[in-house]
């Protein structure tokens, strides 16, 4: 009789607790959490109307996982768990995930996460331009241009507005006495609207408008990539959609589109290899 | 001398020895039930499984294969995608044999001739999207002087992915050709002008009706699960640290283009549609359908079972293999699609009309993939949220999140290269080709230079031609172009190393050249493999030689027979049982010709009923024009005035039958204009427009006509067959009702 008794509380507890939920089987999984936000994100990502209910003990990092064995497995409600950020027995997170969640979120991972070992990725480059300065008078506006460009098709404000600065300098700091005759008329001839555009490119800060400047300093560069005896090849690049029509200058062959950052960078192609 | 003559006799014995080697499989294929998604649904078996059993042969074997029908009701046939055969073995019903009727059993005999990783589907209507799809791996021989050390000689694992559907395909293709946006509802794509206002790109989907198009998406049917050798989930665990090993990966699914990725590092790229190409390194890649990739993963750790993912390109839903022992690392999903950048740019390559404008940039090779500008994780994360890090931060920030185009190398066409001169016999006869694929997204009808299979004889060919074919796609949607019986040389940037394939996948206004030696007799098969647009009449034949199969003694009337299966009817019927009477319409379709009738009955006699039926054909290549003949009836107590005129000032001609002549055109805005002349001398103009997508769920509709009759509805999509539905007519005033929609 109390055997009864005891079987038929358990039937109406789990009848009582997964009304909605068919075919239900619970079972028990670690899972990795320690703030308070935990518990919560965790059965977020783990319930399902009518399919599954998760009630993680955040102390214990214990999650009770009840879910319709026809519609669900254990492994699909703990991936959807991991996929929030939440290691466990199953499935380790993304590191993608991980790092979304709040600093205090971030337990104690079991596994290392990859070495961020990136410290001299953007600046090596950039020392080697400084250390061998200019042999010839316009290579700073052209190194200042192609790493602008550069910052455009990242789309990388930071870098557009410290090479905006950097190539309205280079402009003001030609010794047009030291250029060449065909150079010097050349140099003449486009400075003003260099000038001009850049200038402008540093009082703006939307980076659309900024592109549309940017556009504007092609055409003089060209002229100028014409006459200026550069010690590289310079690939002259049309992007047919940007605005009816834009062009470019890269020191690379392949397209990188500075017109719509990444979102359209392999589109257009060179018109014109200007060797020197 | 005597010498010489037994040595070159004793190398034959040797290969005769080699190519006696028989490798016999007997396929039982049968009825089964299959539960993918927790609903239990009719799929077809062999052997007792999905996918098909792995076939492996070696090159020098000949294949055996008995195929017994045992299913209840229909016919099938097996096809060996991707190898060489004489044409009688190719497996295409009507085309290259009879279909194995139930009961039956059918026996494919032929030499392997070639290596490599293929697969292998039935041919015969939607059962490839039931079940019907397998592994076939050709191994190289050991003394094989192309046999690559350290590829050649790694662990191998078959990999096939597929799509799961809980809907019998066959309405699948019937809900396509009505227009039927229930997919797009499933997907969350249906871009309606809520959603379009709510991210800001209210112009965009005006400038998009403008244009006469519907919603935009990479693909079009919503897919319950998709599967990994017939799992979602599955793991290796035999694997270790440092191991390698070669995923022979197969696309089987039936429209899916997938999305490779890994999350151990970087993939190498060693085979594609089973011939060898030289390794090349890449974070991911697309496999279109029906294609093949050798594609060689390294296990970097122990104590982790590393996710190798294909994630369906409209990137709904995804399958995972987990390579290795231990935890399962997982990889973050691909974000959703920003369909709206998508649309934009459809806005901007779309011309008034209907046909693609590549805005002067020559795209092909899939190497300008202008889907990129719908990807999330490619596009530039905005830099607000690490405002108050230092500049140095920064710099730093972007490098890291490696979410930038330049750091993902996503492998393209242009990439291939194969490891030997692969050029065709120089004095060789060339027959040039060119062809255009062109879609109608809003009937469902896919062609090639505007015609369906049904529409065109046999191309003919000389055996041992060169057939060189420029292709352009002219559609709005990608399309894997596969060729029976050869591999052509897709030209690329490595010239006479180009590489050799069966299956090109061709994006919207892109241009490829392909060509191969045309040296094998019989009628091939070249079609488009999404199965939906191949049922649509996406295809050609050629006729290679003067081929005498002896399956098919009547090739005309096979022929026929093939050409009807692919522009089939297709029916869409639905009735609004409103408060203030019935209103419905029935369709029976085909590429070309639509059958309807339309119906407003009233329940009371002042609301008079009114039943229209045309037979109509679509005449331009966009089927925006339509002229039919057809007959109206109608009665109408007008109550007061027993004359009524039309704004022209005739009778409105109530309460009699009317023949009719006239025509349908679709104006910018899909709006419907009609013109239509009765036989009394009378005319009807008419502007309609039905199911403008307010938001995800609710539709709007209106009609207006020159007997001064006009309509409004509202309505709301319960579910594939259901709408809730109000509206305003002239004649039968307010009513709600349910519309039952099949």
């Amino acid at each position: 009789m109390r055997k009864y008794s005891l079987f038929l509380f358990v039937n109406l507890f789990v009848l009582g607790i997964n009304a909605q939920i068919k075919n239900v089987k619970t079972e028990q999984f670690q899972i990795s959490g320690n703030c308070n936000s935990a518990k919560q994100l965790i059965e977020k990502a783990g319930n399902n109307s009518r399919v599954s209910k998760v009630d993680y003990n955040s102390t214990t990092q214990i999650a009770s996982i009840s879910y319709d064995e026809k519609k669900t497995s254990s492994n699909e409600v703990l991936k959807n768990i991991a996929l929030a950020g939440f290691d466990n027995v199953e499935y380790m997170a993304p590191d993608e995930a991980y790092m979304k969640l709040d600093k205090t979120c971030q337990y104690a991972r079991a596994k290392k996460m990859k070495e961020e070992n990136h410290h001299d990725m953007n600046h090596s480059s950039s020392n080697q331009v400084e250390n061998n300065q200019t042999q010839n008078q316009l290579d700073k506006v052209f190194d200042s241009y192609f790493k602008l460009k550069d910052g455009f098709v990242k789309a990388d404000k930071v870098i557009i507005s410290k090479q905006t600065e950097q190539l309205k300098q280079a402009v003001s700091t030609v010794e047009m006495g030291k250029l060449s005759h065909k150079t010097h008329l050349v140099w003449m001839d486009v400075l003003s609207k260099l000038e001009k555009i850049t200038s402008q490119l540093s009082q703006e800060k939307n980076i659309d408008k900024q592109r549309e400047l940017f556009a504007q300093l092609s055409e003089p560069l060209y002229k100028l990539t014409k006459v200026a005896e550069l010690k590289y090849t310079v690939y002259y690049q049309n992007c047919p959609m940007y605005k009816g029509g834009a062009n470019w200058l890269s020191k690379d062959s392949d397209i990188k589109n500075p017109f719509y950052g990444s979102m359209m960078l392999t589109c257009g192609s060179t018109v014109e290899e200007l060797k020197n | 001398m005597g010498g010489y003559k037994y040595i070159v006799l004793f190398i034959l014995t040797v290969v005769q020895v080699n190519a006696q080697k028989r490798v016999e499989y007997d396929l039982y294929v049968r009825d089964t039930i299959v539960n993918y998604s927790g609903k239990e649904r009719k799929a077809i078996a062999v052997n007792g499984q999905i996918p098909m059993p792995t076939l492996e042969f070696t090159e020098g074997d000949t294949a055996v294969i008995r195929v017994h029908n045992e299913l209840k009701k229909e016919s099938t046939s097996l096809h060996w995608h991707g190898v060489w055969l004489p044409n009688k073995e190719d497996g295409v019903p009507w085309l290259t044999q009879k279909p194995i009727e139930v009961g039956e059993t059918f026996t494919y005999t032929f030499p392997i001739i070639q290596n490599g990783t293929h697969w292998y589907h039935s041919h015969s209507g939607y059962q490839e999207q039931v079940g019907m799809y397998g592994s076939l791996i050709l191994k190289k021989r050991k003394d094989d002087p192309k046999f690559r050390k350290g590829i050649d000689d790694l662990p191998e694992v078959p990999v096939i992915l597929a799509d799961w559907t809980d809907l019998n395909p066959k309405n699948v293709q019937r809900m396509l050709q009505n227009a039927n946006d229930w997919f797009g509802i499933k997907k969350g794509s249906t871009q309606s002008y809520a959603e379009a206002i709510k991210e800001g790109h209210f112009k965009t989907k005006l400038t998009n009706e403008w244009k006469r198009m519907l919603a935009m998406d990479v693909s079009d049917v919503y897919y319950e699960k998709f599967t990994i050798n017939g799992k979602n989930e599955s793991q290796l665990k035999q694997f270790k640290a440092g191991d390698k090993v070669r995923l022979r990966i197969s696309n089987g699914s039936n429209s899916t283009y997938f999305w490779l990725r890994y999350g151990g590092g970087k993939m190498t790229v060693v085979a594609n549609d089973g011939q060898d190409v030289e390794p090349v390194e890449v974070d991911r890649l697309i496999v279109g359908v029906s294609e093949t990739y050798d594609v060689i993963v390294t296990i970097p750790k122990d104590g982790f079972s590393y996710e190798f993912q294909a994630t369906a390109e409209d990137r709904t839903a995804s399958t995972s293999l987990f390579i290795g022992g231990g935890k399962k690392q997982l990889i973050e999903p691909l974000p959703k699609l920003k369909y709206f950048e998508g649309m934009k740019m459809m806005n901007d390559m779309m011309k008034m009309d209907g046909s693609m404008n590549d805005m002067g940039m020559k795209m092909s090779l899939q190497q300008m993939d202008m889907n990129t500008v719908m990807y999330p994780e490619i596009s530039v994360k905005s830099t607000k949220d690490s405002k108050s890090k230092t500049d140095h931060n920064m710099e730093m920030d972007h490098s890291n999140h490696g979410n930038i185009n330049s750091a993902i190398k996503t492998l393209n066409y242009g990439m291939l290269r194969a490891p030997h001169n692969t050029e065709l016999p120089k004095d060789a006869p060339v027959k040039e080709l060119r062809f255009e694929l062109t879609g109608n997204m809003n009937r469902y009808v896919w062609s090639m230079d505007n015609k369906v299979l049904s529409e065109v004889d046999k191309i003919p060919v000389k055996k041992g031609e060169i057939l060189r074919i420029t292709l352009y796609n002219n559609s709005m949607m990608r399309h894997p172009m596969h060729l029976h019986g050869f591999d052509f040389r897709v030209l690329n940037k490595n010239g006479e190393y180009s590489p050799l394939k069966n299956v090109l996948d061709i994006m919207p206004m892109e241009t490829d050249v392909i060509e191969f030696e045309a040296n094998t007799e019989g009628d091939w098969f070249f079609h488009c493999h999404i199965l939906y647009h191949m049922m649509a009449g996406m295809n050609r034949v050629f006729e290679v030689g003067d081929y005498k199969n002896p399956y098919l003694p009547h090739k005309e009337h096979a022929y026929k027979m093939l050409q009807m299966d692919s522009n089939m009817k297709h029916i869409m019927a639905e009735n609004d049982f409103a408060t203030n009477g019935l209103d419905g319409q029935f369709m029976v379709q085909n590429a070309r010709w639509v059958l309807s009738s339309e119906w407003n009955i009233g329940y009371k006699d002042e609301h008079g009923y009114e039943v229209e039926a045309h037979l109509g054909r679509f005449i331009d290549k966009n089927q925006w024009l339509q002229v039919f003949v057809g007959f109206d009836w109608n009665k109408h107590k007008a109550l007061k005035h027993s004359i009524e005129k039309n704004i022209f000032g005739q009778n409105t001609e109530r309460n009699r039958g009317l023949f009719s002549a006239g025509f349908v055109y679709k104006l910018p805005m899909l709006i419907d204009f009609q013109t239509e002349i009765y036989h009394t001398g009378k005319v009807r103009l008419q502007v309609m427009r039905e199911d403008i997508p307010i938001s995800k769920r609710i539709r709007a509709g209106f009609m207006w006509n020159t007997d001064k009759e006009y309509m409004g509805e509202l309505s709301y999509i319960i579910n594939r067959n259901m709408q809730f539905r109000t509206h305003y007519d002239s004649d039968m005033k307010f009513g709600v009702g349910l519309r039952l929609v099949y």
